[in-house]
């Protein structure tokens, strides 16, 4: 295709009309080239969107996967009691809110060990490894059992690693938790971004 | 068929449009992955600042217990000294009266396994330590900061008793396996029971040992759980430093810090005017003289001289009589009016016998004389049972001039009595006081010399049936220790903490450093 220039003289004018018109067949190839590149771009811009949706879809269940975990690790360290309940699916941490004052009851002579109030972190959903299901699985934290208020920490896509609960507590240790999950996008499309994550939280004011 | 093109320049313009627009698309794109790219990145790297600074600061104040741990536990210097010399500086900013800050700057280095070069985090530690003389208690807070994020970790610390046991033997000993009173004068323990009497060393539910000893233990006949028991760590790991040395900074306790607070306690009933006696005979009277007051008993801390050798003579001094006999003084002034064979010698706090020159660590008096020393209410106790074990600790004064906390010793150049300190029930120096007669003591009995404790029940002095030998605390020798009941009585050594947790000892001898809680 070739694009002419603009020609002042009349009769060259009339050349130019001649000349300047598109046959069928240029305007069909114009079309299915350009059709091309629009179809190509297209499919580009839809296989892109999946990939950044992946990309985003990861970098979001694995950043929410550590900053969970790490949140978790964060209050299990200074808790001075730990309790995991028989299904796996709750941790409960105790705390001293005043180390000067010896509120247990009765008292044990010890000031710094009471537990003055409770935090909880809980799984809500149905167990299982299964990524359909998970879809409405989420890990909340209430930050004092006796007063109303939950944050979520994952909104959804919670599930358990085979065989093993979200929580454990190790037999040779009562000032340990073992953090088993997994986070699942639920997202078909950009098919299934999913982290798994195991840590261990230890508790710095539980005396072995 | 022909098309004509009306307006070249305007298709141009076209193509130029649509190019744009999906520039504009592409670019956008980009930008809006660029942007949630970069704002996940700050944030990520926000966040392992945050859990470097975390680390960091743990590990500065990890650091710094050990830091401290060293310089409390160093058998040379004092506590300022030795931490200035692992690089702290005095804080005289956050210093107040009644805390001193110490502050060192700790360099961490950090090498994560992704990197092959160590880099480098500095960490403030600051170290917040009472002013007074038996601190029971210290906090640590280290502070890092990584790039903009700071973190802080604070440890607090408790300093308490580290030998935890109903009996601490500290002397080297032997290898005896007897139970006479020659195995215990050899330096080791020896428990010498009977099918007609009771014995117990109780480690108070397991809250310590029944017996810590550097020589070796024996028992006959005695309740001694074995598995309580912690013997021949001589040249062990676990050797009990010789807090028994009298002269050396491992002393226990400084004795003339003692003497002087009983020097500035006032006594009406006291030859001297203080609760300082210079010998046995007038602080058996001053005794005898305080049974019949509201107090009921002598308080503070009470300082008595026992340099003669002889009850009779120009030298001699009739309280060793007095006590060796109490039954022969029953209706003068050495003896309570009423009910000596109870009251005998009663004190609130702490007495001390401190023996002169003339006695080596086997030359003792006789004691026949009831000892109560911060007496527990013993009308409860089972022996069976050792959740009914009493205590009289800490005492109450019926008199708070007589109190060691409100004694002031500045002047004299030592450092004040403070509130919670524990201070010793019952010390002597070199010498013996051999106990024959019933005690009922809470408190830590110590001495860097030998220890007789022997019931006797009705055999000697007031003759009691089913004499009751009680100590509620901890016995601390240096020289051997011998527990005999050959008779129908009891006799219980019972370990107490709160007796001895905040033990008022020179230059925090004995007490080690436990991290309390985290905050």
């Amino acid at each position: 295709m070739k694009f002419s220039g603009h020609c002042t003289n009349p009769a060259g004018r009339r050349r130019f009309a001649q000349r300047s018109a598109f046959t069928l067949l240029e305007v069909i190839v114009a079309s299915a080239c350009g059709a091309l590149v629009l179809g190509s771009f297209m499919v580009f811009l839809l296989f892109a969107r999946v990939s950044l949706s992946g990309i985003a879809a990861q970098a979001m269940v694995s950043d929410t996967a550590g900053r969970t975990v790490e949140f978790m690790q964060s209050r299990i360290r200074l808790a001075d009691y730990i309790s995991v309940d028989s299904t796996g699916n709750t941790l409960t941490l105790a705390f001293d809110d005043n180390p000067a004052v010896d509120s247990d009851i009765p008292p044990d002579g010890n000031p710094y060990n009471d537990k003055d109030h409770y935090e909880v972190f809980q799984f809500n959903g149905t167990n299982g490894t299964n990524s359909a299901t998970a879809a409405g699985n989420s890990l909340t934290y209430k930050p004092n059992r006796a007063l109303p208020g939950t944050i979520v920490l994952v909104s959804a896509g919670v599930r358990n690693l085979p065989g093993n609960n979200i929580f454990a507590n190790p037999s040779t240790s009562t000032s340990t938790v073992l953090i088993r999950f997994g986070i699942v996008d639920t997202n078909t499309r950009d098919r299934f971004q999913s982290i798994d994550i195991q840590a261990m939280g230890v508790a710095l004011n539980i005396n072995p | 068929m022909k098309t004509i093109s009306q307006n070249k320049s305007q298709e141009q313009g076209s193509a130029t449009i649509m190019y744009m627009v999906m520039m504009v698309v592409v670019i956008s794109l980009i930008a809006a992955a660029v942007s949630y790219l970069s704002g996940t990145v700050r944030m990520e790297h926000r966040r392992s600042d945050m859990l470097n600074a975390q680390e960091c600061a743990e590990g500065g104040a990890a650091i710094g217990c050990n830091d401290l741990n060293t310089a409390f536990t160093a058998t040379s210097g004092t506590l300022a000294s030795n931490l200035a010399t692992a690089g702290y500086v005095l804080n005289t900013t956050l210093s107040t009266a009644q805390t001193n800050v110490y502050q060192r700057t700790i360099t961490i280095s950090t090498s994560p396994p992704s990197q092959t070069v160590a880099t480098s985090q500095p960490v403030l530690a600051q170290i917040s330590l009472p002013t007074s003389s038996s601190a029971t208690s210290s906090t640590i807070v280290a502070t890092a900061t990584v790039n903009k994020v700071t973190q802080t970790s604070t440890a607090n610390l408790t300093m308490k008793w580290g030998f935890p046991a109903a009996i601490i033997s500290t002397n080297a000993g032997t290898n005896e396996t007897g139970t006479s009173k020659s195995d215990a004068q050899a330096g080791n323990v020896a428990i010498a029971g009977s099918s007609s009497g009771t014995v117990i060393v109780d480690s108070d539910g397991g809250q310590g040992k029944a017996i810590l000893a550097n020589g070796s233990a024996n028992w006959d006949t005695a309740t001694v759980t074995k598995t309580q028991v912690s013997a021949g760590n001589y040249g062990t790991a676990n050797q009990i430093p010789d807090y028994t040395a009298q002269g050396t900074s491992n002393a226990l306790f400084d004795f003339n810090r003692f003497i002087a607070a009983a020097d500035a306690t006032p006594n009406s009933l006291s030859a001297s005017g203080t609760n300082h006696f210079t010998n046995l005979a007038t602080f058996m009277q001053a005794n005898a003289a305080a049974a019949a007051t509201p107090a009921g008993a002598l308080e503070g801390i009470i300082v008595v001289d026992v340099t003669a050798t002889s009850s009779s003579g120009k030298t001699g001094d009739v309280g060793i009589d007095v006590l060796a006999n109490p039954e022969n003084y029953v209706g003068t002034s050495y003896m309570p009016a009423t009910n000596p064979q109870i009251h005998g010698i009663t004190v609130r706090g702490t007495l001390f016998f401190n023996f002169g020159p003339a006695y080596g660590p086997l030359d003792k008096i006789f004691n026949r004389t009831p000892m109560n020393i911060n007496p527990a209410n013993l009308s409860g106790l089972n022996p069976a049972d050792p959740t009914t074990y009493p205590s009289g600790y800490p005492p109450t004064y019926y008199d708070p001039t007589k109190n060691p906390v409100n004694i002031n010793i500045t002047s004299q150049g030592y450092t004040n009595f403070a509130p919670g300190e524990d201070l010793p029930a019952l010390m002597y120096s070199i010498g013996t006081v051999d106990m024959h007669s019933s005690v009922n003591i809470s408190g830590v009995v110590y001495t860097p010399s030998y220890m007789e404790e022997e019931n006797m029940a009705t055999g000697e002095g007031f003759k009691i049936p089913n004499q009751l030998q009680y100590i509620k605390g901890s016995v601390i020798v240096g020289l051997g220790y011998f527990l005999s009941n050959q008779k129908v009585a009891t006799t219980i050594v019972s370990y107490d903490p709160n007796t001895l947790n905040s033990l008022a000892t020179k230059g925090g001898a004995g007490k080690n450093l436990k991290v309390a809680y985290w905050q």
